[in-house]
């Protein structure tokens, strides 16, 4: 009888993806199996299809790519719309714990009770090359009286009593910390002072006890963690420190379970299989192929014109017009720092348009980590998809995971009061969606592909102030001041003059100190 | 519609179906050399034939015969278009040596052996030729087709425009376009994400369909002067398959 379990695609699972026209030798035919990362995408892509197919049963395709606008049904009467996308879309639960796997990132799983989140992580743990006991005996379970002690490891009794100083004591690590995916379940569970432990292995990459220390990845080699809640909200038994919960590089949903495929739980109940006890040989990846795979995501190349989109989309959210007096300090973190409210600072500036104003939808702006981070996952999922260089739909595809609970929504707007979209008050990742859409739209609008006046004086910039003469440098500066000028003259503050003004500021800063420096040899 | 798939006419009668790899070519892996000759575009049983016929000539005539020079002129001629400049020019450098090198070559490209030099010299200006292409009418190889018999496309061409640095076409079928790099031997017909830089929908309309039914869509002029070519893409009235025509200038 063949194992329902075993079928894998044999055809390619992104057609146009390989090797191009690029001239070769014929030396290259004997070249050897190309490096793994360049068959390791195939591979991935199998191990998603056998897992929303057989493993999981995930007939979702929420994370849509289209290369045409895609057929459209508008259904119900309360603006429900069913879209049917022309190219390979994918399911954000099998697809978002991949993309970690490959990256070595950080996943937290959200949704109710029983719908599959501790199984697709102990998958993970799987495709990794660990034994599913061994993958589920290292499963963390977050609960009250969690201890430190108990994540980590304790000290040897004997040692405890012999040793004369913290050094002397041998720490008895737990297996766990080492392995290449680790997971951790109901982590809103686990009391704050181990969750700050938590934090120290996620944010360092290392554990301490007594003065001892203990690296939780080895160098280079790949990490990837898997957090469960029931809630992202905090609902849990106790509330997540912020610097965890930021340390989240995606927030996934849980699915629940399409009702048309209740034949293959039956069987799974008739003969008391578990997925993860069936995982193909040919899906599990070897440490040095995850390093390969790392190696080759972050090389996918992101092209201009889709890093101005991503730059553009940034520029909208950290200021505020009244939340400071100097302008530098007119910014939403400003605000929320001096513990004030933001959406009731956004609320009056009246001048604005609320609607035209993207950032007026958030109560604080993008860090550093998550831009990084969805770089770092914009590259994963154009190399997932077999992609030469990252697009705007790679991004857009990652902007509701990577930015979920990262960008705050403020409440207070009117987008979200009761209406045709209120329902996004709810749907963090529709309203993100659309926000990113909005934002290239803009771009698009504004033309700045061809005509952006400040990176065109930055690029001035960027070719070097040597032999520069004083003529050229007070003819750039009367440049930037003409450019303050115009954006000043508009008389309406957008998010992304922030950054225009302040990067305005910069170049007049480095222009005029050169002039003095010109002026004094 | 006629229901046919692509392919390059100097291929049409030669049947290598289930051709086998040479068991034991001593110093090469054969398996990974086919593997790698499919990876560049290469039809396996193709590659498996005139690597076959090319290894027997070699022991037959000339022995001194490099076994990449094969390797990479079987595989070039099985349709492996990345490996064409190397391979071309291991065919010219053999043709200008010894009479029997010319016999190796001309038995692994499945050419006769004056025909060879002919071809050595027109393959700089024309890509798309071999001795039969006057035969073919002009024809040189049509792509695309019917997606539900295994072809690219759900829809016909309708479009097309010659990229000008390089001896390729952008093709459109339905909503998508396609880029088509070609030769004589091999093509590759790939999706693009974005509508190619030439098309300007206001200025780059194709001629009407001739009586014969025939709707030339774009054409390229490779070359100058007396050795100057057209290759026209073509799409026929009861097909799904875009072709390339070749004509002197």
């Amino acid at each position: 009888m063949p194992n329902r379990w075993e079928r894998l695609s044999v055809s390619p699972t992104a057609p146009h993806a390989g090797s191009g026209t690029a001239s070769v030798t014929a030396e290259d035919l004997l070249a050897p199996p190309a490096d793994a990362a360049l068959g390791a995408d195939e591979k991935l892509r199998q191990a998603y299809y056998w897992m929303v197919n057989r493993a999981i049963i995930s007939p979702y395709y929420d994370v849509e790519f289209s290369h045409v606008q895609p057929l459209e049904f508008e259904l119900g009467d309360a603006g429900a719309k069913l879209s049917l996308p022309a190219d390979a879309s994918y399911a954000s639960n099998v697809l978002l714990p991949l993309l970690t796997f490959a990256v070595g990132g950080r996943c937290l799983l959200i949704g109710g009770p029983g719908r599959g989140k501790t199984t697709v992580a102990v998958l993970m743990g799987v495709l990794a090359g660990g034994t599913p006991d061994e993958v589920r005996r290292g499963v963390q379970q977050g609960q009250p009286q969690l201890t430190v002690s108990d994540l980590v490891g304790i000290p040897l009794p004997k040692h405890l009593i012999e040793a004369d100083a913290l050094s002397e004591i041998t720490i008895a690590w737990r297996e766990w910390l080492t392995r290449p995916v680790k997971i951790i379940d109901e982590y809103n569970r686990i009391p704050t002072k181990t969750q700050s432990a938590l934090l120290t292995m996620v944010a360092e990459g290392y554990v301490e006890s007594h003065d001892q220390m203990h690296r939780t990845s080895p160098d280079g080699a790949v990490e990837s963690w898997y957090f469960t809640a029931n809630d992202d909200a905090g609902g849990g038994t106790f509330p997540v420190i912020q610097a965890l919960k930021d340390r989240m590089d995606v927030t996934v949903q849980a699915v629940g379970f399409n009702s048309h495929f209740f034949d293959e739980l039956v069987a799974r109940v008739e003969a008391g299989e578990k997925p993860e006890e069936h995982v193909p040989a040919e899906l599990i990846f070897g440490a040095d192929e995850r390093e390969s795979i790392r190696a080759a995501v972050r090389a996918v190349p992101m092209p201009t014109a889709v890093r101005r989109r991503l730059e553009f989309f940034a520029s909208h959210f950290e200021f505020v017009q009244q939340g400071g007096g100097r302008f530098e300090y007119r910014t939403k973190d400003v605000v929320a720092t001096a513990g004030g409210d933001v959406s009731e600072i956004i609320d009056r500036n009246s001048g604005a348009d609320l609607e035209a104003d993207l950032g007026a939808q958030t109560v604080n702006g993008l860090s550093v980590r998550s831009l990084q981070t969805l770089v770092m996952f914009s590259k994963a999922m154009a190399w997932f998809r077999g992609a030469e260089e990252v697009s705007v739909a790679d991004v857009a595809a990652m902007v509701p995971f990577v930015l979920h609970g990262k960008l705050v929504p403020n409440l207070a707007h009117p987008r979200f009061q009761p209406g045709s979209e209120s329902e996004l008050a709810t749907d963090a990742s529709s309203w993100l969606s659309n926000m990113f859409a909005s934002s290239t739209a803009l771009f698009d609008r504004l033309d700045l592909d061809h005509g952006d006046p400040v990176e065109a004086l930055l690029a001035e910039f960027a070719q070097g102030l040597d032999g520069l003469t004083q003529v050229e440098a007070s003819r750039r500066i009367t440049a930037v001041e003409s450019r303050i000028k115009e954006i000043a003259d508009t008389r309406k503050l957008y998010g992304r003059h922030f950054d225009d003004l302040t990067t305005l500021k910069y170049l007049h800063q480095r222009y005029t100190a050169y002039v003095r420096w010109a002026e004094s040899v | 519609m006629t229901l046919r798939l692509a392919h390059h006419v100097a291929n049409v009668g030669i049947d290598t179906a289930g051709a086998a790899l040479p068991s034991h070519v001593p110093g090469v892996d054969v398996s990974l050399a086919a593997a790698n000759g499919v990876s560049m575009g290469a039809d396996r049983d193709h590659f498996a034939h005139w690597l076959s016929v090319g290894l027997a000539a070699r022991e037959e005539h000339a022995p001194d015969v490099g076994v990449v020079d094969i390797l990479g002129i079987s595989a070039w001629r099985a349709g492996a278009l990345p490996l064409r400049e190397d391979a071309l020019s291991r065919v010219v450098r053999l043709v200008a040596g010894p009479r029997a090198h010319t016999d190796v070559v001309a038995a692994t490209l499945g050419l006769a052996g004056p025909a060879l030099e002919e071809f050595a010299v027109r393959q700089r200006s024309d890509r798309w030729w071999w001795p039969g292409r006057d035969a073919a009418d002009g024809y040189a190889l049509c792509t695309g087709g019917f997606a539900g018999i295994g072809g690219a496309w759900v829809t016909p061409a309708d479009a097309a425009v010659a990229f000008p640095d390089a001896a390729a076409f952008a093709i459109r079928a339905g909503e998508r376009w396609w880029r088509l790099d070609s030769d004589v031997w091999g093509s590759r017909l790939a999706p693009m994400n974005e509508v190619p830089q030439q098309w300007d929908t206001d200025s780059t309309l194709a001629p009407p369909a001739t009586a014969a039914g025939l709707r030339p869509l774009a054409t390229r002029r490779e070359g100058a002067g007396a050795t100057s070519i057209d290759a026209t893409v073509i799409r026929m009235a009861d097909s799904y398959l875009a072709w390339l025509h070749v004509e002197q200038s």
